[in-house]
């Protein structure tokens, strides 16, 4: 395994291919593969220690797509535009998740007919109760333009146009007259609900701009970016009004209307979980599976209950806390069904989850949570790389090369008598697997202290366990350490971890990558997020102020 | 107002959940009733409906020649050669573990060997990407913007042009509702390793992985009420009609690129009046399919089930005449399922990276291609047993098994494990097992003179030697 020829240097070394968004150059990866050489997302700026002088006097953002709402989006604006729980957008095709986080892409023909066939069933059940959906009486004769023009400038979240009313009419009286004013008011509602105005992001910039030009994001559809950052969902009446008033035109205006929402727990935990599902890939753990024989104790029960478990954590901490009870919180939800992997008695828990003060000896914070060890665990033992790659890809944004082609990658069975950490020694023995697996396994052999469920072992194969490691390749986290724990701590010490957060949550916030335009903006972002005391909140505050969040390039 | 969808059947409305619950008879025996012809002339001879019911449902009449149909089966993360690989020579050759559940349909399909993925070693992308992205489609991919979303994934965005389904539906799709029709399997997100149909560059096409959504997709248009057809007509138009203005606005403020964006939507929109205007007809042995109680397809315990109930419908697509071009993807490249539905707990990726020596794996990995292999069979037999003309619509069909990778602990793309199943109405010459040293854009050229394409290439042409004549009758 593993017989390939080394291309490269094995020292591993930073950098950073400052590449502009475009579809030219042949990406660097390819030719430093396995030299253990770490690259940047293509177009990463450096704000790092060896990053070029910024001049930010000026906005400069770049151009970006116009985007359809995501599934999410789309199940949350019906829910707060009709009142329909019935998340009809589960059943549309997956959104564009090459970047890491989803992005409505462009359209197929199954998802505008899965958008027609839903804008039917929607507007069948929205009818069934006029009085909710009418905000006025029926009887009125002004009441038809009333109900289209509310409608419209809800559900395109900015003041319908005289001619889209006149257009709505036109439908309501084609169904008036088959069937009174609820077939009116459905066929309105399934039309608007196919209307682009409706389906996409439209952010348009003021008629006769020249191409190039940045300008201001629109009021309407600044007020949109902010209620799909932070609530995942559509504006309310008070984010419309502030943006109809100009109150979002300032910063200090915007920010008001932020805290605001961020308030408002129950939605805005929306917003968060929307983020931070995507973030660290969450939604594999209902479908894991393990070794029965090795792990009884585990089923798809314990994995669901392990995921709210998480989920309760990242709740408090993105609510209130900061980066470093993030990493190091011994905070944890638990229940009778998730006790055992705790290493606590089930008998001592309900089925409710309580929060508990866990062994800081054995847990801190999220890199160490049961859910993510069980997630990045095979279904018979540990699983050093992956783990390490989460923490270089997700928490340090690092980029590894891919393995070399025709490369035999096996993991190794488990074997009596041996522990994980030999099994895998061959990695750092065989000089052409060394370059990549000594900046991955100095990582990964830290949670060894957790088996492929989550649990805390000390012993594996017989041995005591050996969670030492070196880390390589970072800006400020390089050396040796002992154990996960020590491991979290350097995480939440780490610059490095704290642009990648920003970053991370930059990407959610704006629905794209992060461009080499947008380098003054993720500065701006860093700064705010380290003046707060790296608080989770303050963060997506400073993304929401960035001038990527407030203003557009204007395309040709 | 609508009236509540129906099935027709015998005679007789059934709401639509007691025509799924009667499940226990699954797509096949005209016993189980589901939309026959003579169903629908019963329903006819009830007198005065006659014509706003022909609109919606007109019962073909039998073409001279039976339509030709093309279906791509997907399964993930290479084979086992040495399992894959038949014993013997072009028509005495035995199968082996992995290919034997094929044996009842010998004579119906061709073995190809040395078929090579050659336009994937050229382009950005990593093994599993450039595998998923050239295999259709036999160009370089685009570069992207980011590594992200997985482990050590290149910066690729999508493939780069047309996949050959959809360049076949171009040519054979347009007679019918659906140009083809895209079903799948738990096939994860929305990226490069996960779709292998493209309309064109970067227009990946995604599949419905729900087969109960699948139906009323495409059956929702047999389940018309003719009483209600002339209202719904115009309420439908007239909802279509103000959708475009609005897209007409808006597209009057947009950039370049946008605008672009917006009209391939557009585009659908208009299909879909299209739709609605011209009616549908269909085949003459168009049954609905039964598809029993919903499951939760996220669910990885119902993904064999799943399997099996997209094939249903897919064979029902085909016999109602709604499209003649379709794929069945079963997850996605580097698909990652456990198998523990035949006793394989481990997961299909990580299993395809051990190495040769470790037999456990490799008799796991037999037994997971073993098992693609019968529903392979599967999905011939649905076809088989749907006559049509003097055969059965399995004869006039070509089913073609596709992989992206050779084989799963190498990324190799050499030695692709191509099965083809059916000959097109008798354009392949099956029944045999053959070896090439071929790139595989010859395997699609061919493909496209199967069913009547004169393009003289097919994908990048640097990788494209020619027609490979002894594959056609």
């Amino acid at each position: 395994m593993c017989g390939i020829t080394r291309l490269g240097s094995v020292v591993p070394t930073l950098h950073s291919n400052a590449r502009m968004r475009h579809r030219l150059a042949a990406p660097l990866a390819f030719v430093l593969a396995c030299s253990g050489e770490i690259d940047e997302p293509t177009g990463t700026p450096t704000p790092g220690p060896n990053g070029p002088p910024l001049t930010c006097d000026v906005p400069t953002v770049p151009s970006g797509p116009i985007r359809r709402l995501t599934r999410d989006q789309y199940d949350l604006t019906v829910r707060d535009l009709l009142g329909d729980t019935t998340t009809p957008a589960r059943a549309f095709p997956a959104d564009d998740d090459s970047e890491g986080f989803y992005v409505g892409g462009q359209a197929s023909s199954l998802h505008v007919e899965q958008w027609a066939a839903a804008a039917e069933a929607l507007a069948e059940r929205a009818t069934m109760d006029l009085e909710a959906l009418v905000p006025c009486d029926v009887a009125a004769a002004s009441c038809v333009d009333t109900f289209l023009e509310d409608f419209a400038t809800r559900a395109y979240r900015r003041p319908a146009t005289a001619a889209e009313v006149g257009r709505l009419r036109a439908v309501f009286d084609v169904g008036f007259e088959n069937g009174g004013f609820v077939n009116g008011a459905k066929l309105v509602v399934q039309t608007v609900l196919q209307s682009p105005n409706f389906l996409y992001h439209v952010e348009l910039a003021p008629e006769g701009e020249t191409e190039g030009a940045i300008v201001p994001v629109e009021d309407y559809a600044l007020a949109s970016r902010l209620s799909y950052f932070l609530w995942a969902s559509m504006p309310d009446a008070t984010l419309l009004e502030a943006a109809a008033e100009g109150r979002l035109r300032t910063e200090e205006g915007l920010l008001e209307e932020a805290r605001r929402m961020l308030a408002d727990e129950d939605r805005a935990r929306f917003g968060t979980r929307s983020f931070y599902r995507q973030w660290l890939k969450l939604q594999g753990i209902p479908n894991l599976q393990k070794n029965d024989e090795l792990y009884p104790l585990f089923s798809r029960d314990v994995a669901v209950a392990l995921q709210t478990s998480l989920e309760l954590f990242l709740d408090e901490v993105f609510q209130s806390g900061d980066l470093e009870q993030l990493y190091t919180s011994n905070v944890g939800y638990v229940n009778a069904t998730v006790a055992p992997i705790f290493g606590l008695d089930a008998a001592d828990f309900g089925t409710d989850f309580e929060r508990v003060t866990l062994d800081p000896t054995q847990r801190a914070g999220l890199v160490t949570h049961p859910a993510i060890m069980a997630l990045l665990g095979k279904s018979n033992q540990s699983d050093p790389i992956h783990r390490a790659v989460f923490v270089r890809q997700s928490l340090l944004c690092q980029h590894l090369p891919p393995p070399p082609a025709d490369l035999t990658i096996t993991a190794p069975d488990p074997a009596p008598g041996l522990s994980t950490r030999e099994r895998f020694a061959e990695h750092s023995s065989n000089p052409s697997c060394a370059g990549c697996h000594r900046l991955l396994d100095g990582v990964g052999f830290g949670f060894e202290h957790y088996d492929a469920i989550g649990a805390w072992r000390d012993e594996d194969g017989g041995r005591a366990v050996d969670a030492t490691g070196e880390v390589h390749g970072t800006f400020d986290m390089d050396g040796p350490y002992d154990g996960a724990i020590e491991l979290a701590q350097r995480l939440a010490g780490s610059d490095q971890a704290r642009q990648c957060v920003a970053k991370q949550v930059f990407r959610f916030a704006l629905q794209r990558v992060e461009l080499q335009a947008d380098a003054c903006s993720l500065r701006q972002v860093e700064t705010r997020f380290e003046e707060s005391g790296h608080r989770l909140q303050d963060l997506m505050l400073a993304v929401v102020a960035s001038d990527a969040f407030r203003f557009q390039r204007v395309q040709p | 107002m609508t009236t509540t969808k129906r099935i027709w059947r015998d005679g007789k409305k059934l709401a639509r959940n007691d025509a799924r619950s009667i499940a226990a008879g699954s797509a096949g025996s005209a016993a189980d009733g589901g939309l026959t012809r003579r169903a629908f002339a019963r329903t006819l001879g009830v007198g005065a409906l006659a014509l706003p019911f022909l609109r919606t449902l007109q019962t073909k009449a039998q073409p001279a020649t039976a339509p030709k149909r093309f279906l791509v089966f997907f399964s993930p993360n290479g084979t086992i050669p040495d399992q894959w690989i038949p014993d013997g020579g072009e028509t005495d050759f035995t199968f082996r573990r992995i290919l034997e559940p094929l044996q009842p349909y010998r004579d119906n399909v061709l073995v190809l060997q040395g078929i090579d993925q050659r336009s994937s070693n050229s382009g950005p992308g990593d093994g599993h990407q450039v595998g998923m992205g050239h295999i259709l489609t036999c160009r370089e991919l685009l570069p992207g913007d980011t590594m992200g979303g997985c482990d050590s994934c290149a910066p690729v965005s999508w493939a780069s042009g047309i996949s050959v389904d959809q360049r076949i539906a171009n040519h054979i799709g347009t007679d019918t509702p659906f140009r083809s029709v895209e079903l799948g399997a738990m096939v994860g997100g929305s990226n490069i390793w996960t779709r292998m149909c493209y309309r064109a560059g970067s227009e990946p096409i995604p599949p419905e992985t729900n087969p109960f959504n699948a139906f009323d997709r495409l059956f929702a248009g047999l389940e018309e009420d003719p009483f209600g057809n002339e209202q719904r007509l115009r309420e439908g138009r007239s909802v279509l009609d103000a959708v475009q203005q609005d897209f007409a606005a808006l597209q009057s403020r947009l950039g370049r690129e946008d605008r672009a964006r917006l009209e391939v939507h557009l585009e659908v929109v208009r299909d879909l009046e299209r739709r609605l205007e011209s009616g549908i007809s269909i085949g003459a042995e168009c049954r609905a399919p039964m598809l029993g109680e919903r499951l939760d397809t996220g669910r990885v315990e119902n993904f064999p089930q799943t399997v099996e109930l997209q094939m249903d419908v897919m064979a029902a697509a085909f016999a109602c005449d709604l499209t003649r071009v379709g794929s069945l993807q079963w997850t996605n490249s580097v698909g990652n399922i456990p198998f523990g539905f035949i006793g394989v707990p481990d997961r299909h990726h990580d299993l395809s990276h051990e190495g040769d020596s470790n037999t456990d794996a490799v008799n796991k990995l037999v037994e997971i291609n073993r098992w693609y292999a019968e529903r392979f069979a599967g999905m011939m037999e649905r076809l088989a047993r749907i006559p049509e003309g003097d055969g059965t619509v399995l004869d006039n069909t070509v089913i073609v098994w596709v992989n992206e990778l050779g084989k799963g602990n190498s990324h190799t793309r050499n030695d692709m494990p191509f099965v083809i199943g059916g000959s097109g109405g008798g354009a392949l010459r099956t029944g045999r097992f053959l070896r090439y040293d071929r790139p595989h854009n010859d395997l699609w050229l061919t493909m496209l003179r199967a069913f009547g394409i004169e393009d003289e290439s097919f994908g990048d042409t640097r990788f494209q030697t020619g027609v490979i004549d002894n594959l056609l009758a």
